[in-house]
């Protein structure tokens, strides 16, 4: 695929081709603090600021709103639905967060036997564009998950910050046409060259903050050969307080519960909300029964889930995308990184401290 | 693109036509569905009542297509409680599936299979023994174990005759405490275990009963020389898509609602809380 230039203006350009062609979310990183995930205005695009790393959101409540009604009854009025899908932008992407999607889209848009036709609407119009991550945060841990702080494939257009613009990967078609007018230009092979040495520096500072908690197997094998609790689960999970933060913020988190509602006379809705594995109630049967009692069962559960049950189901790519931020909004100071590495370690003089030092 | 496409959370129309109590706890409520719904023996449904919630059962009717469906519900829950109290003949309810496997029917073909069920386990068994008797011939046999608490704790008494008669199948039954007048065997199900007379190599079980009980026919099974993967579990966990989505019902990497409910126990017994 060809690679242009875009200046600043032309930037500027196509936020206002993509916010007129749909509804443009971004992430922007022009407001004090850290990059912010939010549904573009057209009056804030002079001071959009693309952003240097993942935003403090991730981006599935575009995909999957947090609650969503997927169905109201009797009437088997709409058993079949006519799938039109949204056109919808994402801006400002990390890698972390496109990878969420293809672990959304696994199970929700591959799924033969069962395609989410919610999801579908939502998915098949989305036009993405993605990041390169000229800056790493203190949590960020891609590297360790099959990741990269960059992107390959599965965009519409990735930018990458260069000298007084932006080399723009064009990854389809629609990402072509939609660059048309934004005056691009073809890009110089020393501007291409600067991409591969962003890229390769951000690499090499991801490895440097995660040598600490690297680990001789994968966190996939680590995670599929356990068998009984181990005491890393013990140590590092002592601190849960069972609040639900790290799913929520979860790019790759899709546990979901459907639950319905009465609207008026003998009409039901059915909605369909974000779940959270580390509640007691997500596993509870009638009859209190609950094969998952424990918090540490619930913990080990999520793991499980992430790192052996999920890559067992879908050709070993594992449920979480290093983005960290579950280890940023873990009030008990639970650092993912730290779980993981110590699954190999025998005694709790040898692992890593728990709480985590918090990362700023 | 604009497609049409199948709405998976959407539940079917459907009335109650009958409710029969088996027991002082069980009830069977019978459905006419509003299109017909094909199913497997040992598939299973999720049950919707109307602003109260949905539930997965595996009806107890005999399986195949129909628009006639039959559910044997315990009380024992939200949905369970409401159902028992307050559903009556002509309430609208919704069903969505078959969801799941199924038992592996082909498999049992030229063996003995073998029904444990334990209270109200038998009302999913029904279905089995039903799918069994629609090619009675294809198994070399069927021997149906049944426990209940108590004589007044069986349901489908009235079929039990009728079954013992089909051509090669027995069927025998235990209850939990003595009880008067009862003359059979006492003792949980387990006790019908002992003694038996089934090629332990060439005979498949199929199990449905809570957790305890499915725990300890599988050790006694296990004791007893089975194969793992010649016994299949009805198992019991929280559902809540019956998709294979929302991972609240797995066993390991394994969905009760995809890959079940009736699990190998060959294929799980090496994951943590089995039997919960």
């Amino acid at each position: 695929m060809p690679f242009e230039y875009l200046s600043k203006d032309g930037l500027k350009e196509l936020l206002h081709r993509l916010n007129d062609w749909g509804e443009l979310f971004w992430v922007d990183a022009s407001a004090e603090g850290k990059p912010r995930l939010a549904r573009a205005k057209k009056d804030g695009i002079d001071k959009y600021k693309l952003p240097a790393f993942r935003g403090v959101e991730p981006v599935k409540s575009v995909i999957m709103p947090p609650k969503q009604k997927v169905a109201e009854y009797p009437g088997n009025i709409e058993k079949d639905m006519k799938v039109v899908p949204k056109k919808r932008a994402i801006f400002g992407i990390a890698q972390c967060d496109l990878a969420g999607i293809a672990v959304f889209d696994r199970v929700f848009r591959d799924d033969h036997e069962f395609l989410d036709p919610f999801y579908t609407e939502r998915r098949e119009g989305l036009f993405i564009v993605t990041i390169d991550c000229s800056e790493v945060h203190p949590s960020c841990f891609c590297n360790m998950v099959k990741g990269k702080p960059f992107c390959d494939k599965g965009f519409d257009l990735n930018l990458t910050p260069v000298e007084n613009g932006y080399l723009v990967e064009v990854g389809t078609e629609a990402g072509a046409q939609m660059l048309k007018g934004t005056g691009a230009s073809k890009a110089t092979d020393s501007i291409i060259a600067e991409r591969e040495k962003i890229r390769q520096k951000s690499m090499k500072r991801l490895e440097s903050q995660n040598a600490q908690f690297a680990t001789k197997k994968s966190f996939v094998e680590l995670v599929s050969e356990v068998k009984e609790e181990p005491l890393s689960y013990r140590h590092h999970g002592s601190t849960c307080v069972e609040c639900g933060a790290c799913t929520n913020v979860c790019p790759a988190c899709f546990c979901f519960g459907l639950y319905d509602n009465h609207i008026e006379g003998a009409r039901f809705e059915r909605m369909l909300t974000w779940d959270s594995c580390q509640l007691a109630g997500f596993s509870r049967m009638a009859g209190m029964l609950n094969p998952r009692l424990r918090i540490a069962q619930r913990f080990m559960h999520r793991y499980n889930h992430k790192f052996y049950h999920y890559p067992w189901r879908y050709e070993g790519w594992p449920s979480c995308t290093g983005c960290g931020r579950c280890i940023d909004n873990c009030m008990g100071g639970i650092d993912m990184r730290a779980t993981l590495r110590d699954l190999s370690v025998d005694s709790v003089e040898n692992m890593l401290p728990s709480p985590s030092p918090k990362v700023k | 693109m604009s497609e049409l496409m199948k709405n998976i959370y959407y539940p079917i129309d459907a009335k109650v036509v009958e409710v029969v109590p088996e027991t002082s706890t069980i009830k069977t409520f019978r459905f006419k569905l509003s299109e017909p719904l094909k199913f497997r023996a040992g598939q299973f449904v999720q049950l919707t009542v109307p602003g109260v919630g949905e539930a997965p059962f595996t009806p107890s009717s005999e399986p195949g297509e129909s628009t006639d469906l039959e559910i044997t519900i315990l009380r024992t829950g939200r949905v369970t409680d409401y159902l028992h109290d307050k559903i009556k003949p002509g309430d609208p309810v919704g069903i969505r599936g078959p969801f799941g496997e199924g038992y592996p029917m082909d498999k049992f073909k030229g063996h003995t299979v073998m029904v444990v069920g334990g209270g109200v386990g038998l009302a999913p068994m029904r279905a089995g023994i039903y799918g069994l008797f629609q090619t009675i011939n294809d198994y070399k046999r069927v021997s149906i174990k049944f426990g209940a608490r108590s004589p007044k704790d069986f349901c489908f008494v009235n079929e039990f005759d009728a079954w013992g008669k089909k051509p090669h199948t027995d069927l025998k039954l235990t209850i939990d405490r003595p009880y008067p007048g009862w003359t059979g065997t006492v003792g949980v199900v387990t006790v019908l275990l002992d003694d038996l007379d089934v090629d332990i190599k060439d005979t498949y079980v199929i199990s449905c009963g809570p957790d305890i009980m499915l725990k300890f026919v599988t050790l006694k099974l296990l004791d007893l020389g089975f194969d793992p993967y010649h016994i299949y579990l009805s198992m019991n966990r929280r559902m809540s898509c019956g998709l294979g989505k929302c991972h609240r019902c797995n066993i390991g990497t394994y969905y009760i609602c995809k890959d079940g409910p009736d699990m190998c126990y060959g294929d799980i017994m090496n994951f943590p809380n089995v039997f919960g």
